[in-house]
């Protein structure tokens, strides 16, 4: 071992090449392997917030039922997913894999009007669920969900969110139930036929009155969930009056 | 260009690294005793933070990502390398640090030896990596994550040039012994952080 | 190699040389990741699997590396690790890893890896090494699970997901349904990341008066 003299530059080369190829094809190597099922807990996550968006349940329930096997069956069965255009034609029968809601949402280039928008519905009993996508700002970054609406399209079925970087414990509380149940059964329009559904600061809330109360302590969260059911609403309004 | 002054903004002031998200505490609580040496490493780290995300973001987006290999023959396409990302941030960080470390020692030997051991700990910085991890997650573009790595680099020389001098001035007063040094750093570090979080949500 | 030593690589970085209190190393993300008792945990648990290999790593490796690319060979050992890590996280526990996001990465400049590598493994055998890296990980993780507790039940009124406080605690247990469980509100700095920064000078400042070795002269 005193032989060796590991301060030359060929030996220091040599450490360099053999270290770099063991680590890069071990990685290759457990990447790969881990590949399938960390695409797999994706689709999954977001398979399961789209259920859960539809089924619009509580807490101990979505615990119980929304297992893997569930949601992948009820999800193949039973949702059928298709992008619509502005002006609320469906332009594809079915959401083709390089389709990406983000990019789309935020390519400055393409117009409001050239944008295409996934609608997602599910049928059970006759009736028609429809799920539209939703993105938008919270107070750090990105914040979306998927916003589902019954069959008359104006009433809320249920809703589930998530987000990037929201404050655990304020902002982040956004995906608990004790917030998104607020929204079930809640209709969008006035009397009139007007858009008038607010997100209210925390606590705000008139007694009796419709809307939802927000997160509290975290009021800038709030804010960036009324903007974004507002804008989905605007972008999907040609669909929702067809 | 009101897009970039914003990123400035948003990430020395109101996304402040150290302030906010708590990144690069080890060098941030041990060089600042001095205002000195912190005003130095405060300049390394800028320096670092403005070359690493840039260079970084170039690296990821032509070599790492999905599709990225396209340009050698279309079979590259499928070709995701992001896997080894960490590895291969960190070390343009280590070779970038002791690019200025050699910088430093031929231009500053006074500068070279007060920093001392703290320049490779710049390395192991934390608020370095989370610049070039933040960027990432952000999905900045190259002239925006190069302005991200300055504004996140200035936001951490002002929060150590700041601490230090707070702390030179607290050697008069009483400080009840345990809490010397360290404590009181700590409890200093949050008292700014709190002041800090004024800022938050101001909309840019 | 004693017992009584083998002892003393465990238990000293439980206290005496805590890594985050006495070596101030690692800092960072026992602020960030600490607002539950779930993500202490498996923060802690993941530190220690990448100081205690890392440690052993380059022990083993002592005699071979080139010098001038020390760092460089640490680092990767390191990064190595931490992908490894960031990988079974993604594949095995998904919602973990949504949760704890770039601080698993940020794992790689935990300065408490860097530091322990410098310090020990360098110079010492690996099973001794490998011994350091899970006592100082172990010493990290307890600073992170008395952080994340406080931080816990004190801004959420909950621990492990069991309430304790608030509204809805004990709501199925009449004699303590009433009163002095219910009157408590959740204390909303606790529950931002810089309440950590304030309770982890408290504990230096407890640490420091019981050990006066510790006392900062300067």
């Amino acid at each position: 071992m005193s032989k060796l003299n590991t301060d030359s530059n060929a030996y220091t080369l040599g450490f360099l090449a053999v270290m770099v190829i063991i680590v890069g094809g071990m990685l290759a190597f457990v990447s790969s392997a881990l590949k399938p099922t960390i695409d797999a807990n994706q689709e999954l996550d977001r398979r399961t917030k789209i259920m859960k968006a539809i089924l619009s349940l509580s807490a101990e329930e979505e615990a119980t039922v929304l297992v893997a096997d569930y949601v992948n069956a009820e999800y193949d069965n039973k949702v059928k997913g298709f992008l619509v255009n502005y002006s609320g034609e469906v332009v594809e029968e079915s959401i083709p894999t390089s389709y990406d809601f983000r990019k789309e949402m935020k390519d400055a280039s393409i117009p409001l009007e050239s944008k295409l928008f996934p609608v997602y519905t599910y049928e059970s009993d006759g009736k028609k669920v429809h799920v539209l996508q939703m993105i938008g700002l919270g107070l750090w970054d990105e914040i979306n969900g998927y916003l589902a609406l019954e069959d008359d399209k104006e009433t809320i079925k249920g809703v589930a969110f998530d987000h990037k970087g929201e404050t655990p414990g304020l902002g982040a509380e956004l995906v608990k139930n004790k917030f998104r149940e607020q929204f079930y059964g809640q209709t969008l329009y006035n009397e009139a036929g007007e858009y008038d559904f607010t997100v209210y600061k925390a606590g705000k809330l008139p007694a009796g009155g419709k809307g939802v109360d927000g997160l509290a302590g975290a009021t800038l969260t709030t804010d960036g969930i009324q903007a974004m059911v507002k804008s989905t609403i605007s972008n999907y309004s040609n669909y929702l009056s067809k | 260009m009101g897009d970039l002054i914003n990123i400035f903004v948003k990430s020395a002031f109101v996304e402040n690294m150290v302030l906010i998200y708590f990144l690069g505490m080890c060098s941030y609580l041990a060089v600042s005793k001095t205002v000195k040496t912190a005003v130095g490493l405060g300049a390394a780290v800028i320096f670092v933070l403005a070359i690493t995300a840039p260079i970084n973001w170039i690296i990821r987006e032509n070599l790492l990502v999905e599709g990225a290999l396209g340009w050698i023959h279309p079979s590259f396409e499928t070709l995701n390398f992001e896997f080894l990302g960490l590895i291969i941030y960190i070390g343009v960080i280590a070779a970038l640090v002791q690019l200025v470390e050699m910088v430093i020692e031929k231009f500053s030997p006074a500068l070279y030896m007060s920093l001392g051991i703290f320049l490779p700990l710049i390395t192991v910085n934390c608020s370095i990596l989370g610049g070039t991890l933040f960027m990432i997650t952000k999905e900045y573009n190259l002239a925006q994550s190069a302005v991200f790595g300055i504004g996140s680099g200035f936001g951490f020389f002002l929060a150590i040039v700041a601490l230090a001098a707070i702390r030179e001035k607290l050697r008069y007063s009483n400080v009840p012994a345990p809490l010397r040094g360290l404590g009181m750093a700590f409890i200093i570090t949050g008292l700014m952080g709190l002041a800090f979080m004024g800022l938050m949500g101001i909309k840019l | 190699m004693s017992d009584v030593n083998t002892r003393k690589l465990l238990s000293d970085p439980l206290l005496d040389n805590n890594p985050i209190t006495v070596q101030v190393l690692g800092v960072c993300s026992a602020l960030a990741v600490t607002g539950n008792v779930t993500n202490a945990l498996i923060m802690g648990a993941a530190v220690t699997m990448v100081t205690a290999f890392s440690n052993l790593t380059i022990s083993l490796l002592r005699n071979y590396i080139p010098s001038r690319i020390r760092m460089i060979v640490q680092l990767v050992v390191i990064a190595f690790l931490v992908t490894l890590v960031s990988l079974f996280l993604q594949a095995f526990s998904y919602d973990l890893s949504k949760e704890l996001s770039v601080y698993v990465g940020l794992i790689i400049t935990n300065c408490i890896l860097m530091g322990r590598l410098e310090a020990f493994a360098l110079g010492n055998k690996p099973l001794p090494s490998f011994l350091d890296g899970i006592g100082n990980g172990l010493g990290y993780g307890l600073i992170l699970l008395i952080v994340g507790s406080i931080r816990e039940l004190f801004g959420t009124g909950s621990l492990l997901g069991f309430t304790f406080f608030g509204e809805e605690a004990f709501h199925n247990i009449a004699f303590l349904k009433s009163g002095f469980f219910h009157a408590f509100f959740h204390n909303g700095l606790m529950v931002l990341p810089i309440a950590s920064i304030f309770i982890l000078g408290i504990i230096i400042w407890i640490q420091r008066s019981k050990n006066a070795e510790l006392v900062d002269i300067s």
